[in-house]
């Protein structure tokens, strides 16, 4: 295992970013510092799924993988750019303005070369069918903290629904207040209060499964 | 059929402290100012703006429904409540002020605490720096006169709020209630800076954890005897094995935890534990604490079923009707798993029934109403 593999699995943010900055700086391909980080969280992932690592080792990774495609941004041209495997947009639905679990599923994604395109909070179910619309993801994620959110994931499924847009959409439902009868309510194809379990499920869509 | 024989607070008091199997399990609903506001006709900033009016629509709600056993809390949980007495170390969006007036009043997490300032922390006392600066950082309060303004306004709600619960006989779960330490540092920190901080600088974040356990627990156990009520809880949403490996549990969380129920409990205080997220990997260090020591309120992401195979007989737990079912099951959904835990967790007593974190702000009224007939009557129709 090479050393920034094995320190970002180690989680030793200092090593592992003057690592990043040295090699790049000596003008190696970018990329394949990238895939080397990639392949260290997928390590990560591994781990959280065997119960080895926790949530709190996910965070972690993913502010090292942030501050590894940052440094990396610079140096990175558009041959040496990695095509993402899929597309995802995250969301959080209008009346709910909590954003972590959100936003560390979207980190996590990016880490696996998913592109994701993150609305934010407080989202009227208006302006996510028109950004399915443009932006035409293989995935939707709906992110909750809160009950009250539950009719506007029902909205929004709907809305897609009736534009034609939920045919090669995978709708997925997440956070602390979701369960399965949420999941059938809306309509969804997955749901889930684990973030890793979510990209796993993206990761076993792209490849082909179900 | 059996009948009642015991009154409202001792069922409550027989369960909490493993002392008998109660005559009916006893019922405390997490009633919220989120969660009265639509039951009493209020809109989300109606009952934001107006405490005493929230106050009315919380006695309403417990009126129309027939009554419970005790109180999860006496007076709205304002955002100047939940700050000033709570010590919830971050800010709120406010429905009406901040954000539109059917939402819910919503948290706002940021890195409020700066990573050099737990040692602040260390030499000022928690109090003093929470009291002093941070409370200031959070709020719209600019002086410590407008503090003793919001502080007189919530005692004099308190008083009007004695009077009315007083006439209906019914009293508080809890004599006082806190946020654990290391949920504190976690809000006010952020959650991913205080877990680098967990991982990068723990020394400094054991210090700070072990000053603000000292200065914690004088104030519950007064609180608790000044109001009659041997129950103290604290908050903890953050240290679970859903977050947290065990050896980060063990180093960060356990011993003051211990250290906390230890002195509650020496004093007879028993202490009700407030533990969203999945506490499934922790559950078995609470046997090490006395038997009856701590009530264990889960949220329904653990399994309290599961939860009572581990600790029942040891420790008993208040739950957790999921919030989910609540706002979008059946009446029918409700009483099954309201009987399921009666049946399973609370058919030897140690079982306060209550809801997962709170009652949910779009809880249909027949759910509610389902729960508390089931909770009432179930036990007696057998």
């Amino acid at each position: 295992m090479s050393d920034l593999k094995s320190n970002l699995v180690a989680l030793k943010k200092v090593e592992v970013l003057e690592e990043v900055k040295n090699r790049a700086a000596e003008g190696e391909d970018p990329a394949k510092i990238l895939i080397e980080a990639q392949g260290a969280m997928k390590t990560i992932g591994d781990k959280f799924q065997s119960g080895e690592f926790f949530l709190a080792e996910l965070i972690l990774s993913s502010v090292i993988f942030k501050g590894i495609s940052a440094e990396l941004k610079s140096y990175m041209g558009e041959s040496n750019k990695q095509k993402p495997v899929a597309k995802i947009i995250l969301v959080t639905l209008k009346g709910d303005i909590h954003d972590i679990g959100k936003d560390l599923f979207g980190d996590l994604l990016s880490a696996r070369n998913f592109e994701v395109v993150d609305l934010g909070v407080d989202v009227d179910p208006r302006a996510v069918v028109d950004k399915v619309k443009e932006v035409k993801p293989d995935f939707l994620g709906f992110s909750a903290l809160m009950t009250t959110t539950f009719q506007m994931m029902s909205k929004t499924a709907k809305l897609l629904e009736e534009e034609g847009l939920r045919d090669n959409l995978k709708l997925m439902v997440g956070g602390g207040v979701t369960t399965n009868q949420v999941k059938d309510m809306v309509g969804a194809d997955f749901q889930t209060l684990d973030a890793m379990e979510g990209v796993n499920y993206c990761e076993q869509i792209v490849s082909g499964g179900n | 059929m059996a009948k009642e024989y015991m009154t409202g607070w001792e069922r409550v008091e027989a369960a909490i402290r493993l002392t008998e199997k109660p005559d009916r399990v006893p019922i405390v609903p997490q009633l919220t100012k989120a969660a009265a506001a639509p039951f009493a006709g209020l809109t989300q900033a109606e009952a934001c703006d107006d405490d005493e009016a929230t106050l009315h629509g919380m006695i309403k709600c417990y009126d129309d429904f027939g009554g419970w056993d005790a109180l999860y809390m006496d007076i709205p949980d304002s955002e100047m409540m939940q700050i000033l007495y709570w010590q919830q170390p971050l800010g709120w969006k406010v429905p009406g002020r901040d954000i539109p007036i059917e939402y819910t009043m919503q948290v706002i997490e940021g890195e409020i605490l700066g990573g050099d300032e737990y040692d602040r922390i260390v030499d000022e006392g928690w109090h003093k720096f929470y009291y002093e600066d941070f409370i200031f950082r959070i709020t719209h309060l600019k002086t410590s006169d407008d503090l003793k303004k919001e502080q007189d306004k919530i005692e004099k709600l308190s008083a009007i709020a004695n009077k009315e619960w007083g006439k209906r006989g019914v009293k508080n779960l809890c004599g006082s209630i806190d946020f654990h330490p290391f949920f504190k540092l976690n809000l006010a920190r952020s959650l991913t800076k205080f877990t680098e901080d967990l991982y990068y600088s723990g020394d400094k974040v054991d210090r700070a954890l072990d000053r603000m356990t000292d200065d914690m627990i004088p104030p519950l156990i007064e609180t608790c005897k000044a109001s009659g009520v041997k129950v103290a809880a604290f908050v903890e949403e953050r240290a679970s094995g859903y977050f947290y490996p065990l050896h980060v549990f063990e180093r960060f969380w356990w011993p003051y935890t211990e250290r906390i129920v230890n002195a509650l409990f020496s004093e007879g205080i028993v202490t009700v534990m407030h533990l969203d997220t999945d506490w499934g990997k922790n559950l078995h260090y609470f046997k090490k604490l006395p038997k009856g020591s701590v009530v264990l309120e889960l949220d329904s992401t653990t399994d309290i079923f599961a939860a009572k195979k581990i600790l029942g007989g040891h420790q008993a737990f208040h739950g957790d009707l999921p919030p989910a079912l609540q706002s979008i099951g059946t009446p029918d959904d409700i009483r099954s798993y309201t009987k399921k835990l009666i049946d399973e967790v609370g058919y030897d007593g140690g079982l306060v029934l209550g809801v997962g974190c709170e009652i949910a702000p779009d809880c249909k009224r027949e759910n509610m109403e389902a729960f508390l007939e089931t909770a009432k009557t179930y036990e007696f129709s057998k």
